[in-house]
């Protein structure tokens, strides 16, 4: 009878994917508890751990949501919705909040939302319908990629003017991943590539401001900046590292309790988990997004049309490098930008975009079986 | 449809190569985490109770130094240093603007300060300006609120009060370089600290100090303090007590005016410094919390080396004070008598060269008190030619010149014996006998310090012990318990007969008490006083030229040394008056206030 009214058959129920929604479940669990003793230190910022729990419930509201409604709305409605967050997108910079020194969030009253996190799935989808269209077993020519590549270049400025290096990053390797997957003709590869040298210096001359200049010096050489963000770092891998097998415990991380830990609710708080569970911690927390990944690229695999399997693959691509730059920067291995680390860091509209992420990779999975 | 099987079939196969991605990141990232946390965990765990457990250092005030009644030479006086606890940059833009205006500090300069520390141990609060005045104090007191992370400590500076004056002998203080930290006598200091760089705080550097205590407590990162967990007490260095007589010291200072040179006094019994000046000085308060780089600029610019100790790096020929050592070398030797009669018509004629005596017209006919009291130059000449050059150098180095005088100071030049032997392996060309008459008064080769001349003249003043001389009488701690007392150590006589002492005892009293002696302006009513003028030339001139033409940095050096009471001597004295002219002029008047002083007061 629920089931009707949910203008679903049962068989769609028993499909629901148990085992990735607990994997999903319980690395946000994790993450909850991991900001509950972030946040307990002597000049807490309010209570950051609650306001994840809110966010919790919305997020599974929209995991649900993206798992019952049948995923070819959402390359239906593609361009509509890619559109729209461009809207939105071009309304942060000049309505958006001011937060230490970048235009991020949109004000909605009582909170905030991040356009550019809802960015990141409507380019996926836009590129999968694209693709999906246009594909050609030769692989892509460069014409073919005019298009796409606007639908790139378009929010990776407005993004980078915010200033938000990191995330313009991150759409840039999903396009490349996407563009890699569908295959690309050598020729075009060898032109991309091209190009790209010319422009470089054509644009570090005449396009780049002076600050601009700097943030990307600083972004491919952090240890020019000792202060800030080589500081992190140092801190950051002492937490890390001080962790030793089986970390400090739960709570007793003196480097992110006393606060040398930066960044310790968002950008960092892998490291936070790090000094207190250990090595042994970080390895479960490894191991559930490693199960995380394995599931979405099994699930991709057995999708039952293109737009799906492009779908599936480009979900699976934006949790992966966000995972590998997070958690790379966290120990010393990536230059340091503004990444989270999905489903673990605090950040409202991260949080219940990625749930609604693994939502659509459960609806994939479920309408496996529908004909 | 089939179209869209034939992409899935397509894109399908692509999939598993992405596994394979995937699980070779996350392997790098294990292998990493292994790194850290496994391999190195012990090292980050070090690292993050440093982070957690600040150390704050309680400076120990440095030992006091007295002169040798108890009157205070160098003690200390309070100052603060406004520091700062690093936690980010955040933080540190969000003071800037105010720490720049309170402390008067270009921004850029406390970014740099910061950057350029950013290594050293965390628990050490990064300096960013010593020793600020009132004003920067009351402004920092009063922003405290406002700048969180910025601390007042409280330093112990050190304070010379007789500024100029002793410079060279007590030194100055400088903050510790990169290569004093990498010596292992300097193990326990850390990048910040201060210690002695020249004179008595360099050498004595380890009991003056004393131990620092330790505040231990927990801090976050803010540097907020939030539990003590232990503190020691600081240990204060060892009070310091001189040989040097304060009263005497700013008498000798002032007798030596604005000129520049050396003098020294010493008691000839013992060895102990009375009285140290070296001219032009410095003031050692400069260095207390660093110098500024202009300060420092005009030191190092002046031409006259303030920063020289002319008492001991100062090498300059000895002149007419050699004699007393080539008329030693000719008694011991059996060369002379006090009775050999030489005839002075003002030159000696030798090899196909004319030695020329200082008095134009000559001496006439002398012996060899006659020759020490008028300072006849052909008496010498002749003297020295029979004895010889590597014999006459017998003679310089048994009186201590050529080598060290022993004081504790660092950097002692040695001066310079010629031998054959010397020139031989220095030039490649034999001795020229006529050199050795040069040597015989004191010119050519010899060089020697106004020191080693003050200790040749003590050992003729006590009868021929060559005494080392010593600055330091003993070190006491806090509560005025003797640590070490440095004792006199007797020394037996030089091999040389007291009879051939007793000759020049006699002729140097007749250099000041004679009728025709050469620093007659040396005689003190009441006060038998026995000493030798010498005059040491920097250029020499052909005949006929007059000295006193000369630009003055050609002038010669004006040397007095001498001693008294002749019967029972209590202080000796040198004086060196750098391009001073004539000894008997410029140098013999001062030693003469300098020791009718010391023996006035001393009785009191």
């Amino acid at each position: 009878m629920l089931s009707t009214f949910f203008l679903f058959d049962r068989r769609l129920i028993t499909r629901f994917d148990l085992s990735l929604f607990f994997i999903a479940l319980l690395i946000v669990g994790f993450g909850i508890f991991n900001l509950y003793s972030a946040s307990v230190s002597v000049h807490a910022v309010g209570a950051v751990y609650k306001k994840q729990v809110y966010w919790l419930f919305l997020g599974i509201v929209l995991l649900f949501l993206g798992s019952f409604l049948n995923y070819s709305y959402l390359e239906q409605f593609g361009y509509f919705l890619y559109f729209f967050i461009i809207f939105l997108l071009v309304l942060v910079l000049f309505q958006g909040k001011f937060i230490s020194g970048s235009r991020r969030w949109l004000s909605l009253g009582f909170f905030n939302v991040q356009p550019s996190e809802f960015i990141k799935l409507s380019l996926i989808i836009v590129l999968a319908k694209w693709f999906k269209n246009k594909f050609d077993p030769r692989g892509f020519s460069l014409s073919s990629l005019f298009i796409p590549g606007f639908f790139l270049i378009i929010p990776f400025f407005l993004i980078f003017l915010q200033p938000d290096l990191g995330s313009a990053l991150l759409l840039v390797l999903i396009f490349f991943s996407l563009v890699f997957f569908v295959r690309i003709r050598f020729r075009t590869l060898f032109i991309l590539f091209f190009c790209a040298f010319l422009f470089f210096p054509l644009s570090w001359n005449h396009l780049l401001k002076d600050y601009q200049k700097d943030r990307v010096v600083h972004f491919l050489n952090p240890s020019l900046d000792p202060l800030g963000k080589g500081y992190q770092v140092i801190q950051s891998k002492i937490a890390v590292g001080s962790g030793k097998f089986f970390g400090k415990g739960y709570l007793k991380g003196t480097q992110s309790q006393l606060d040398f830990v930066p960044e310790k609710y968002t950008d960092f708080v892998f490291s936070v988990f790090c000094e207190e569970w250990g090595f042994a911690g970080a390895l479960v927390l490894g191991f559930l997004y490693i199960g995380l990944l394995f599931r979405f690229l099994f699930i991709t695999s057995s999708a039952k049309n293109s737009f799906g399997l492009l779908l599936g693959c480009g979900i699976t691509a934006l949790f992966f490098w966000q995972i590998i730059i997070n958690v790379g920067m966290t120990l010393g291995l990536l230059p340091t930008v503004g990444i989270t680390l999905p489903l673990f860091s605090y950040g409202g509209s991260s949080l219940s975009i990625s749930l609604f992420c693994v939502g659509v990779m459960i609806n994939i999975h479920i309408q496996k079986h529908i004909f | 449809m089939d179209f869209d099987q034939e992409i899935i079939e397509a894109l399908s196969r692509r999939l598993g190569f992405l596994k394979f991605f995937v699980f070779l990141a996350f392997l790098t990232i294990f292998v990493r985490l292994f790194y850290l946390q496994v391999v190195k965990g012990d090292y980050f765990f070090d690292l993050s109770e440093n982070n957690r457990i600040k150390i704050q250092e309680i400076p120990s005030p440095r030992g006091v130094i007295y002169d040798r009644n108890g009157r205070v030479l160098a003690n200390n006086t309070p100052s603060f240093d406004v520091s700062l606890l690093y936690s980010g940059i955040k933080q540190l833009n969000g003071i800037l603007p105010l720490l720049s205006e309170i402390l008067n500090l270009d921004p850029e300069e406390i970014v740099k300060k910061v950057k350029n520390s950013l290594y050293l141990p965390r628990f050490k609060p990064i300096k960013i300006k010593l020793d600020v005045n009132r004003k920067e104090l009351s402004g920092i007191e009063f922003h405290k609120l406002d700048l969180p992370n910025v601390v007042v400590e409280f330093f112990p500076k050190r304070n010379y009060p007789l500024k100029e004056n002793l410079a060279h002998v007590l030194g100055y203080l400088g903050e510790i370089n990169e290569s004093e930290l990498a010596r292992p006598e300097y193990s326990s200091y850390t990048p910040g600290d201060f210690l002695g760089k020249s004179g008595i705080e360099k050498v004595l550097e380890n009991p003056l100090k004393g131990r620092p205590g330790w505040l231990q407590f927990e801090v976050d990162s803010l540097g907020r303090k939030k539990g003590m967990l232990g503190s020691v007490e600081p240990v204060p260095g060892e009070d310091l007590f001189l040989t040097i007589d304060l009263g005497l010291q700013g008498f000798a200072d002032q007798a030596l005016g604005e000129k520049n040179g050396s003098v020294i006094a010493m008691n000839p019994n013992t060895g102990e410094i009375l009285a140290f000046v070296s001219h032009p000085s410095f003031d050692p308060n400069l260095f207390s919390r660093g110098i500024s780089f202009g300060d420092w600029g005009a030191l190092i610019k002046n031409p006259f080396h303030p920063l020289t100790n002319k008492g001991i790096q100062g090498l300059y020929p000895p002149g007419s004070l050699f004699k007393i050592v080539t008329a030693i070398a000719g008694l011991e030797e059996g060369k002379i008598t006090p009775d050999t009669k030489i005839f002075c018509n003002g030159s000696f004629s030798f090899g196909n060269r004319l030695y020329r005596c200082w008095k134009k017209g000559g001496h006439g006919t002398l012996n060899l008190f006659d020759a020490i009291e008028q300072s006849c130059d052909v008496y010498f000449y002749q003297v020295g030619h029979l004895v010889g050059v590597d014999p006459l150098a017998y003679y310089a180095k048994l009186f201590g010149l050529g080598g060290p005088t022993g004081l504790i100071l660092e950097n002692e030049k040695k001066g310079l014996v010629p031998t054959s032997k010397w020139k031989e392996k220095t030039f490649h060309i034999p001795w020229q006998k006529g050199e050795t008459l040069s040597c015989a008064i004191g010119q050519g080769f010899y060089v020697a310090t106004p020191l080693q001349m003050l200790v040749l003249i003590s050992a003729i003043a006590n009868g021929g012990k060559l005494h080392t001389p010593f600055l330091v009488k003993k070190l006491e701690d806090e509560r005025g318990t003797i640590l070490k007392d440095f004792k006199f150590n007797d020394v037996p006589r030089l091999p040389i007969s007291l009879a051939s002492i007793n000759i020049i005892r006699e002729s140097l009293l007749r250099v000041v008490q004679g009728e025709n002696g050469t620093a007659k302006i040396a005689r003190v009513a009441g006060i038998e006083i026995a000493g030798k003028t010498g005059t040491a030339q920097v250029v020499g001139l052909p005949p006929g030229d007059v000295r006193s033409k000369l630009p003055s940095y050609l002038q010669d050096h004006a040397w007095f040394f001498a001693f008294a009471p002749f019967n029972n001597p209590q202080i000796a004295v040198v004086v060196l008056v750098e391009h001073g002219g004539f000894g008997s002029v410029a140098a013999a008047p001062i030693a003469r206030d300098i020791i009718k002083y010391y023996l006035e007061n001393k009785g009191l």
